[in-house]
């Protein structure tokens, strides 16, 4: 160690700022000091560790919900109300990876809690896990089927004509080729979407995938793809900050003694949750969105039927995107701000993460407020 | 930003700081067609082999004339084709139940106004003015009384959708008016 007082040596790192002391007291008082530092941090790394190996007993999705229909491996939910003020029913849509518990992440930080606190009557789509026998599902049985049904029985539930869609990353994206596709029905009255991607042009992703050597007939020859490597590829994109970052900072918070353990744990619980991608859904995707931008491109079609966001018309739409989202950043949204003819379409944007943005501490003072004064206005009142 | 004034603070520091210089310098890496190139042929060889594996692992099940995982795959599969069909016949049937329901539903309010019309006024005296005030007061009625009833009605109903165990028709139209019923696609 350093304790000299002596200009330093040429070349050698200049640490006066240190406040290295020459003093012996002060000295050994600092050497206590670091010491203590020192024997700190394996009590810490034990306590990180604990807090990372009980990820699972962390209680996520526990807002409490009836079965209305089962398909397959699809589910949809309706969750107890005892207020419901506005007449038109609300239906989340969650993307094909990872799990839709991210809308009712945990008591008291939980988009659906607070949604029927609002009166709103809400429903939700469970894409399920996947087996190898819906390796058969593709992006048109999601849309023209699964949803389709889902909003049959959502109408049928509720008694009403039409529902508010709320989408979120790949599921926002279904969602609006669903109200596309089936807009002569004129069932969606509102469509949120947030954080979704449509133009993947310039993205990490489409580098990656839209390239001969990602031979996506061969990545989903065994079945579908394997929801670890679809987690990998997402933390790949940011692998410091995904792999190390955040664990890092977890210890930090473990030795300041700052760590929301429960807020962490639900998070991380979710975000492990990783559902296999079907097969013929994944090809389509990523042969679709990432090689030939059909959506983009107009050449988007789901059972014979183009898919023309033009054809939104009738339905109010709010588009949701996030100044930090780097799976769907914003400009891979706002050509669909251009592409949509609704006579009512909103955009807000926010700052966030793609994820960080609806299920992050503050969402609850912020974008939620905001989505919901938005739905209120459109969404009638119960007689 | 003050610079750290003990030995430890200023390590970890400059830890943060290497850090931070990383995650820019592997962020931008991720985004190379160099990366991207390694990255898609080691999960495109990876998912390879896995087959290859697989396969090889069902061929010595098969081999021992046991059922191998193609094989419990493929018959999952058709449980769950099945499945897509009864979902479809299940569709159907509502549909026709709930337009059996409107129809009953029009003969009685249609019977009912003839009855009232004719309690109301001589066969003679039947005017379309009358009948056509008759039929509105009477649709007005039902449908206030329907609306009145469906909410409640529809939040106390247990799951009994759950794949197999559907409504009874009865209840299940009587959940819906017949225009709403007409209007919600159920085309099937």
């Amino acid at each position: 160690m350093t304790t000299g007082t002596g200009a330093p040596r040429e070349g050698a790192p200049d640490l006066s700022y240190l406040n290295l002391s020459t003093d012996p007291v002060a000295a050994q008082a600092g050497m206590t000091a670091a010491a203590e530092q020192l024997m700190g941090i394996p009590m810490a790394l034990l306590k990180t560790a604990e807090v990372m190996l009980t990820v699972d007993d962390a209680v996520i999705a526990a807002t409490p919900k009836e079965v209305v229909w089962t398909h397959r491996k699809t589910t949809l939910y309706r969750y107890h109300s005892a207020k419901r003020t506005h007449a038109i029913p609300i239906l989340l849509v969650f993307a094909l990876i990872n799990r839709p518990h991210v809308f009712d992440l945990r008591p008291g930080n939980s988009f659906v809690e607070f949604l029927l606190d609002e009166g709103y009557d809400v429903f939700l789509v469970d894409w399920g896990v996947p087996g190898e026998e819906d390796d058969d599902l593709g992006v048109a049985d999601y849309v023209c089927d699964e949803l389709h049904w889902a909003v049959r029985e959502t109408l049928r539930r509720s008694g009403q004509d039409q529902v508010s869609m709320v989408g979120w990353c790949i599921g926002a994206t279904l969602a609006a080729m669903y109200t596309a596709v089936h807009a002569e029905l004129n069932q969606v009255r509102n469509l949120v979407v947030l954080t979704m991607p449509v133009d993947t042009t310039g993205s990490t992703y489409e580098k990656w995938v839209n390239r001969d050597s990602f031979d996506v007939d061969t990545i989903v020859s065994n079945g579908g793809v394997p929801g670890a490597m679809i987690d990998v590829a997402n933390r790949m994109l940011k692998p410091v900050t995904n792999f190390v970052t955040t664990r890092r900072k977890v210890f930090d918070q473990v030795r300041d003694g700052t760590l929301d353990r429960v807020s962490y744990q639900s998070m991380s619980k979710w975000v492990q949750d990783n559902p296999p991608f079907p097969a013929k859904s994944y090809h389509d995707w990523i042969t679709w969105m990432y090689k030939e931008n059909r959506l983009i491109n107009g050449t988007m079609e789901l059972r014979t039927k183009k898919v023309d966001f033009g054809d939104i018309v009738e339905a109010s739409v709010l588009v949701v995107t996030a100044s930090a989202d780097h799976i769907a950043p914003r400009n891979s949204t706002m050509p669909f701000m251009a592409m949509c003819k609704s006579k009512d379409l909103t955009h807000f944007d926010r700052k966030g993460g793609h994820i960080g943005l609806m299920a992050g501490s503050k969402a609850r003072h912020q974008i939620w407020p905001d989505i919901s004064g938005w739905l209120a206005e459109r969404s009638g009142s119960r007689s | 930003m003050s610079q750290p004034t003990d030995p430890m603070s200023a390590a970890y520091a400059a830890y943060e700081q290497f850090e931070a210089k990383l995650s820019t310098a592997m962020d931008q890496l991720v985004a190379t067609n160099g990366f991207a190139e390694l990255f898609t042929t080691t999960a495109t060889t990876m998912m390879a082999v896995t087959k290859m594996a697989n396969d090889a692992i069902d061929q010595v099940v098969r081999s021992t004339r046991l059922a191998a995982r193609q094989d419990v795959t493929s018959l999952a599969r058709q449980l769950a084709r099945t499945e897509d069909k009864i979902e479809l016949l299940l569709q159907s049937v509502e549909a026709i139940e709930d337009r059996l329901a409107a129809t009953e539903s029009r003969t009685t309010s249609s019977s009912a106004n003839s009855t009232v019309a004719a309690a109301a006024e001589p066969a003679t005296a039947v005017t379309e003015p009358v009948k056509r005030t008759g039929t509105r007061a009477t649709v007005k009625r039902a449908t206030v009384k329907r609306a009145a009833v469906k909410p409640e009605a529809a939040d106390r109903a247990p799951a009994k959708r759950a794949t197999a165990e559907r409504a009874p028709a009865k209840r299940a139209a009587a959940k819906r008016p017949a225009a709403k019923r007409a209007r919600s696609g159920d085309g099937l």
